[in-house]
């Protein structure tokens, strides 16, 4: 326990040192979704209903860019094998290595998402409604994230590859985050859709860890 | 019974799905029957 | 008898009986479902001649489904056992699957454009299928920027198997979200309820497509396990060449 926390702490420490690279998400967030409002003409009565969808998919895109180097510049100073040699198990190394990514890439990107309120003038109850499939839906991102950003370790270009092998996993995911924001005004937390993120997210975890580790093992094989 | 029937306002649709598929499984086949007499004994 | 085709010369011998009984199927069966389908069935009082395109369609996209499976299971036994020859028929499958994938795709549009009047819909079906070739496109390139092949393997591997126990989501999800937008489908009778004049040449098909995957699949097999085997007798020869010298 007190070296997975370790690990974390020791991920946050190395992501701000770096002078402020893990805010590019942010920045890719913020502007993905200004050329979406002014390809889609800027009026707020179409932006509206396209809100959800569009906050959805520069979540994904700017995740999804993120995990190219969620292992590899562990494996390219040598830190992997460390770990692996220490005797630390894999799966408690990428679990740790998800727990402090998603600190790192998902907190600063919630705490945006009530600027990104006013840029298409949503509701509350539409910013609470993101929130919640926000909050239930990420570890199901960051796992499926993981998986990928472990088979693609040491890859020449391998960004593009990580979105082709990623998307498919994440499409469910997709699609009930979209219509979780509005069945939210209904029904609340107890929409259909939140337990079938919760689902997701509980699969996701179960599957995306015991598999990256696998994928991080084939390479010090 | 006719060698290519007529299939009214869908002939064109039906042609073609039939066209594509016999052209890819003959090209599979043509593929693989070439590596075969290829292969080393 | 997992185990007893491990062993890459019982494979052979095996391949070698069974890959021109199936290819002989494959021909009886694919010429005699042509016959049926195109010659000798009536029309569909609903759908009238384009129901033809059912035989060619349905058939791809099964034996795409099966191609996957078959990929994601010898990927779980190549994890299990590492039998290197279950990675390479995983391989194997992974073209030819595309290919039938692929091919269900553009028939099912061509078929989608004279039932629907248009060539795409976001039916529950179709997209489910453009998923599945979406994963069959990232395992092949996944082998193929992976250079060492041991590695390749492995990963390629995982990718199939987490795609094949994500399948069932992504066919739930895109189901449920099919329903909320109440598109118009096609109304693909269950097989049970067919009429005998439809179903046979659907099943003739089917089967046909099945058995010519197969006698694909173990013909390129046959292939890779005697080019290895040239390959080490090279190998061989050029070092003990170079002992000589």
């Amino acid at each position: 326990m007190h070296r997975y926390s370790g690990l974390i702490i020791r991920d946050i420490r190395i992501a701000l040192r770096s002078g402020g690279a893990w805010l590019m998400g942010l920045v890719f967030f913020a502007v993905f979704l200004s050329m979406s409002a002014i390809a889609l003409g800027g009026e707020f009565k179409t932006l509206r209903p396209l809100a959800p969808a569009l906050i959805w998919m520069a979540m994904v895109f700017s995740l999804l860019f993120s995990f190219e180097h969620l292992f590899s510049d562990d494996a390219a100073d040598g830190s992997l094998e460390h770990i692996k040699l220490s005797g630390m198990s894999m799966n408690t190394y990428v679990l740790s290595k998800v727990c402090a990514h998603w600190l790192l890439s998902v907190l600063p990107l919630m705490i945006a998402l009530p600027l990104t309120a006013l840029l298409f003038d949503l509701s509350p109850s539409i910013l609470l409604g993101l929130f919640a499939s926000i909050l239930i839906a990420s570890p199901a991102l960051v796992c499926y994230g993981a998986f990928s950003g472990a088979c693609l370790v040491g890859f020449k270009g391998g960004g593009f590859l990580l979105v082709l092998l990623t998307i498919p996993l994440i499409i469910p995911i997709l699609i009930f985050a979209v219509s979780s924001v509005t069945s939210f005004q209904e029904l609340g937390l107890f929409a259909l859709e939140f337990r079938a993120l919760a689902g997701i997210s509980l699969i996701a975890t179960a599957i995306g860890i015991p598999t990256a580790a696998a994928a991080l093992n084939t390479i010090m094989e | 019974m006719d060698f290519i029937p007529d299939f009214g306002k869908y002939n064109f649709y039906v042609w073609t799905c039939y066209g594509i598929s016999i052209a890819i499984l003959l090209a599979f086949t043509v593929h693989t029957l070439l590596q075969n007499s290829n292969r080393p004994k | 008898m997992i185990n007893f085709l491990a062993n890459p010369l019982r494979f052979k011998k095996f391949a070698k009986v069974a890959a021109p009984i199936f290819g002989v199927l494959a021909l009886f069966l694919i010429s005699g479902g042509l016959y049926f389908g195109l010659y000798n069935s009536p029309e569909d009082q609903l759908q009238g001649h384009s129901v033809r395109i059912m035989y060619v369609h349905v058939p791809a996209v099964w034996t795409g489904m099966a191609a996957y499976a078959g990929m994601a299971f010898s990927s779980l036994l190549a994890y299990i056992w590492r039998h290197p020859l279950s990675d390479e028929l995983a391989r194997t499958l992974a073209l030819p699957g595309a290919a039938f994938t692929a091919l269900g795709l553009i028939t099912g549009a061509l078929w989608g454009k004279t039932s629907w009047g248009t060539y795409w819909q976001w039916d529950g079906r179709m997209t489910s299928t453009l998923i599945l070739l979406f994963l069959f496109i990232g395992y092949m390139a996944v082998w193929a920027s992976i250079d060492d092949k041991r590695r390749a393997a492995r990963i390629a591997g995982l990718v199939a198997m987490v795609g094949s126990i994500n399948l069932p989501i992504i066919k739930f999800s895109v189901d449920w979200w099919n329903t909320l937008h109440q598109t118009s489908s096609v109304s693909m009778p269950n097989a049970p309820g067919l009429p005998s004049s439809i179903l046979l040449p659907l099943m003739l098909m089917a089967f046909g497509y099945t058995f010519f995957l197969g006698w694909l699949v173990l013909n390129k097999m046959l292939n890779k396990i005697a080019n290895a085997k040239t390959q080490r007798k090279r190998s061989a020869a050029a070092s003990t060449s170079l002992e000589a010298l």
